[in-house]
């Protein structure tokens, strides 16, 4: 009995507590000068991944940007990314519905993630990072 | 015999609280029904099934491969070729509303700004309106626009989405492959080929229900 209770306590806590983090990592680029800015939300994100480089080129007229992630943690990781795309004015691009994309990011493993402005107004983008959430992820220190 | 008969009462009067504290338990996690709005763009990983994701994802990376080869480069340069989406065969054993896969691509191309689109499974209903227009004594016939007049598709584009699913008893294993091709209709010749692929795996989890 005594052994049960703290079980079934703990299977109350799994089961209700099951909203996830959307916090996460994110790389702006502030104008076409190529002025890119890091942030990062998620210090526990932040710790098992690193944004380490933004390469921007032109393709067909349309910007075209290569950024490479860095994983510093020894498991897979299951992440999603998003690009948004703004014009020269700062407003983000309408009508564009850049989605949330599924990556897994191996142990101490660089990727490049690609992203392509959706036109030709388009020229400055940020890029977030974050957890997918599901159970079958669980870090270690 | 008192102490013996107090311990029995109060091991039963746990076990009750114990299965209090289960129904209420239960009931505090299933019985609450909580709507709300989700984010459209996110990453579903409800089941294994082909899901918004894995559409979104082979929509957005069709379209950068096309907007970015070389070949669509010269061909968009000085003008804006025209388009017709024939189909995306579904050779998965699923059903797959594939139109709305070459909506989204042609949604996105059209908004890139380098081309232009035919509506083939509008062909019908263009012709009920301008037989209306032409033929009805309701039309002035000044307005009424003429036949003959629409332009012809350049470009053909159409594709295939096939599938292998494999499972056992503890793991469940799903790879898509999506093929799309651009055809000048001219010449027959496929300017432009290129192929995205989805690995999607179920396992059984051993915590959470």
């Amino acid at each position: 009995m005594k052994i049960l209770i703290p079980i079934l306590a703990l299977c109350i806590l799994a089961g209700c507590s099951s909203r996830p983090t959307t916090s996460g990592v994110t790389v702006e680029q502030s104008s076409a000068q190529y002025q890119q800015q890091l942030k990062v939300k998620n210090p526990d994100l932040g710790k098992r991944l690193a944004i380490t480089d933004v390469k921007t080129r032109q393709t067909n007229q349309l910007t075209d940007v290569v950024v490479t992630l860095t994983s510093s943690y020894k498991k897979s990781q299951y992440l999603q990314y998003q690009f948004t795309w703004y014009d020269s004015d700062g407003f983000v691009i309408k009508g564009n519905h850049s989605p949330w994309q599924a990556l897994t990011l191996f142990g101490f493993a660089n990727i490049q993630l690609p992203g392509l402005a959706p036109t030709t107004d388009a020229v400055t983008f940020s890029l977030a990072v974050r957890e997918v959430s599901t159970e079958a992820q669980e870090f270690e220190d | 015999m008192n102490t013996m008969n107090k311990k029995a009462t109060l091991k039963t009067l746990s076990g009750y609280a114990l299965i209090g504290l289960s129904a209420f338990a239960l009931s505090g996690c299933a019985n609450k029904a909580v709507v709300s709005y989700g984010d459209a763009q996110a990453v579903e990983t409800t089941d294994i099934n082909f899901g918004s994701t894995d559409l979104q994802k082979v929509a957005t990376q069709m379209t950068d491969s096309l907007l970015s080869s070389a070949v669509v480069g010269t061909m968009t340069a000085n003008s804006r070729p025209i388009v017709f989406v024939e189909r995306i065969k579904n050779k998965t054993s699923e059903h797959i509303d594939t139109e709305s896969i070459t909506d989204s691509i042609s949604t996105q191309l059209l908004r890139s700004g380098k081309f232009r689109f035919v509506d083939m499974g509008r062909v019908e209903a263009v012709r009920e309106q301008l037989n209306f227009q032409n033929v009805d004594a309701l039309v002035d016939p000044s307005t009424a626009v003429a036949f003959g007049q629409q332009v012809g598709a350049q470009y053909m584009l159409y594709g295939n989405l096939s599938s292998i699913v494999k499972s056992n008893e503890d793991k469940a294993d799903v790879y898509y492959k999506f093929t799309m091709r651009l055809m000048d209709l001219k010449s027959g010749l496929v300017e432009w080929a290129d192929e995205t692929e989805i690995r999607k795996t179920r396992e059984k989890s051993t915590f959470g229900w």
